[in-house]
């Protein structure tokens, strides 16, 4: 039993720091945001370049928990890259597929990102309720219909797309953005979501043939965790700002920090985050285990939904009216955590989840 | 990180569990009913064979009667004893609270005296620090202790004590320097109950359990039942309220309360239609099972930072808010679930559980004040773990 980040994993945690100190200070953030990139690509290189991407794949005798140390480093950092949905959910498609090994090692290397299409208007990560559709042929696969909500979409370049097949079954496909056409929408966090339409563009399945919903279910279950560490990462810096400003600000003679309100608010923050924090890693130890971890996933990130909303809100409330000017690093923070809510599902499906293991048949 | 218990830890639960299961007899639930009907949590029968497996001391070396077991394996015990609804009158602050304080600033002659009676489980300290002017701000308190002669002379009162009704010796905190600042003048007594002066009265709480007024009217209490130094009683008490359990008792608890909301949701319809079809009822059910979820890793967590010799501090704080305001949520969404059965007692024929959703009413409250309020649960993040200014 050991609560606490192991030696190794301690050693990551430092170096990872140490990286996004210098390749991804606030300055790179806010520029990256004031662009049309729909993600920072030089560094993605970099940390792909440094072999650090691939901690997001679950391998045989390594430990997801490594990549949900640097998930949450990436969050710290606010690092406007897709580690959760083209590493983790593309990424663990991919993985062990050796027709499409070649792009798979390109991923991982920072050279290339693969963006996770699964949601459109209709459907939440759901693809059973997607508006899309992968026809099948007799040599091949054809997909018909929208995807939004995307992560890092560039206008070429593979990305998985996740649908219904036309006899009713849910696959992931591999296809190239250039066959469909790609808007972007700016959103709260500045980030660009982008959105796609394939008019019968030709996809392979990935994995050959096929990965099972299962599978597809586990590697959406697995990018929630690392999407839950993530928001752990941005919750612990923003805390800290709101604490250190809380200390330094004075008001009617003394600091801020020495009223109760705050103290009891900052105190209560801290307990959720740290509640969130252990569901997210027992989760990604959950994969470890070899077990079923869709309820660990679920309970992590609706745990971390919740931290997110309250704690973007009163952290950013402890800077008053700094607190919604964009020259301060807060509402940076405060916008990301707002957008991290609604990336990975309904809330209540997740809750959904939970419920069902007690309260159904099994 | 590993959430993971070893083999042994795990063999270890399920003895414990199996120990439970087999000793809760309808002869030995009844005799905790009858105790409960006074006031009393109390089981002797259960504690006779308690006393046997050596699980109350088992944190305690084995020369000293313990069984020099790990502070996860009394994790462990203590989450079962949450989950079976074990009384723990006879050893929650005698063991945990007194027998700790004897063996950590305890004289050998008190150490050889109390702590194998304590093991054997002959004998029953209450905790005498509240008075009705000192709850959260104890050191403030009051009651005196003048030194006469070889003795001193205890004159005072002391309210919100559990068991003294029952037990042989307090735990009492007295003020014997009224010149000095407020924290440098309390000194540590155990005091025998038997002496004469001490006056205790009845007080009664809503979750039934009786508690008790004490009176001392000048009673004699010999200088070998100090225990610790003079006038440094504040700072032993701290020290003995830092090594605090870890709370899985609550989480027994509340696994409990879930298993059994659990069963009620999914056998009851209303309304004309099953509760466990219901949206709104499963969400609520989920949201508590996350949080249970949290408590447990959170209270394993504990027990895990004592178990490396790492006293905690503020981590324990911050459990100890979650525990106590989780306890809150599940009592109050119990009763939107249960309905007008939530309010029935244990007894009556629509009482869900035996009455065990409708008993958290009347205790949920206790759970927001009792061994410091969660108003000083968060000043303690806040100072201490957060560093923010006083």
């Amino acid at each position: 039993m050991n609560y606490a980040l192991n030696e190794t994993q301690a050693m990551l945690r430092r170096s990872i720091r140490d990286v996004l100190e210098r390749e991804c200070p606030i300055s790179r953030v806010r520029e990256i945001e004031a662009s049309d990139s729909p993600y920072d690509a030089s560094l993605w290189r970099r940390l792909g370049r440094l072999g650090m991407l691939e901690l997001g794949i679950v391998r045989k005798g390594e430990s997801f928990v490594d990549g949900l140390v640097l998930a949450e480093e990436l969050g710290r950092a606010i690092a406007p890259i897709p580690f959760a949905s083209s590493i983790v959910a593309s990424g663990g498609l991919l993985a062990g597929s050796g027709k499409h090994a070649a792009i798979f090692a390109d991923l991982l290397a920072g050279e290339i990102v693969c963006p996770f299409a699964i949601s459109d208007d209709l459907s939440n990560v759901d693809p059973w309720n997607s508006r899309s559709l992968a026809i099948r042929r007799t040599s091949d696969v054809a997909l018909v219909g929208p995807k939004s909500f995307v992560e890092a979409l560039p206008t070429v370049g593979p990305l998985v797309f996740v649908t219904k097949t036309d006899n009713q079954i849910v696959r992931a496909y591999l296809v190239d953005a250039s066959l469909g056409e790609v808007t972007y929408e700016r959103t709260t966090a500045g980030d660009l979501l982008g959105s796609i339409f394939f008019e019968g563009a030709l996809a392979e399945e990935v994995g050959g043939r096929g990965p099972s919903v299962d599978r597809v279910y586990a590697a959406i279950d697995r990018a929630r965790i690392a999407h839950a560490a993530n928001i752990c990462g941005m919750a612990a810096r923003s805390l800290e700002m709101a604490i250190d400003y809380a200390k330094t600000r004075i008001q009617f003679g003394r600091p801020i920090g020495s009223f109760q309100t705050l103290q009891h608010r900052l105190a209560d923050l801290t307990t959720s985050l740290e509640a969130t924090r252990f569901l997210t890693y027992h989760a990604g130890w959950t994969v470890d285990q070899g077990v079923d971890f869709d309820v660990a996933a679920a309970m992590a990130l609706h745990s971390a939904i919740d931290v997110a909303e309250q704690l973007a809100i009163e952290t950013a409330h402890i800077f008053g009216g700094y607190g919604v000017s964009v020259d301060t690093d807060i509402q940076l923070y405060y916008r990301r955590l707002r957008a991290a809510e609604v990336r990975w599902g309904d809330a209540g499906q997740l809750l959904e989840t939970v419920a069902s293991k007690d309260l159904d048949p099994v | 990180m590993d959430f993971a218990f070893t083999p042994e830890q795990e063999a270890f639960r399920r003895e414990v569990d199996e120990f439970f299961r087999r000793e809760l007899t309808p002869a030995v639930l009844a005799e905790i009913e009858e105790h409960q009907a006074r006031g009393d949590i109390r089981c002797p029968t259960l504690e006779r064979k308690l006393v046997e497996t050596g699980w109350l001391t088992m944190q305690w070396p084995v020369e000293l009667g313990g069984l020099g077991r790990s502070n996860v394996d009394a994790a462990i015990f203590n989450e079962a004893t949450g989950y079976y609804h074990i009384p723990d009158g006879l050893w929650g602050i005698t063991v945990g609270t007194v027998g700790n304080a004897i063996r950590a600033f305890g004289s050998e002659e008190q150490k050889k005296k109390y702590l194998p009676w304590i093991a054997k489980g002959d004998v029953i300290f209450s905790q005498g620090f509240t008075e009705p002017e000192a709850g959260s701000d104890l050191a403030s308190l009051k009651t005196r202790a003048v030194a006469d002669g070889d003795d001193f002379l205890v004159t005072g009162q002391k309210v919100f004590i559990g068991r003294a009704h029952l037990a042989d010796y307090i735990y009492l905190a007295t003020r014997t320097d009224p010149e000095a600042p407020k924290h440098r003048g309390l000194t540590l007594f155990l005091v025998d109950l038997k002496s004469p002066g001490i006056d205790i009265r009845p007080l009664w709480l809503t979750n039934g359990i009786r508690y008790n007024h004490i009176f001392f009217d000048g009673v004699r209490v010999p200088r070998s039942s100090m225990l610790g130094e003079l006038n440094r009683g504040w700072y032993h008490m701290t020290t003995t309220l830092d090594i605090e359990r870890s709370g899985t008792r609550s989480v027994g608890e509340y696994r409990r309360l879930m298993e059994e909301l659990a069963k009620y949701i999914k056998r009851t319809e209303r309304n004309g239609r099953k509760l466990a079809e219901d949206p709104l009822v499963r969400a609520a059910y989920a949201k508590l099972a996350i949080d249970v979820e949290a408590s447990r890793l959170l209270c394993y967590r504990i027990a895990w930072l004592q178990s490396t010799g790492t006293i905690p501090n503020h981590e324990t704080s911050i459990t100890s808010l979650w525990n106590r305001l989780l306890g809150q949520r599940i009592a109050n969404e119990g009763l939107r679930i249960l309905g007008p059965a939530g309010q029935i007692r244990a007894g009556g024929e629509s009482a869900v559980a035996g009455g065990m959703f409708e008993a958290l009413l009347r205790s949920q409250l206790t759970r927001l004040h009792a061994g410091g309020t969660v108003e000083v649960q968060r000043q303690v993040i806040a100072l201490r773990g957060l560093g923010l200014p006083r």
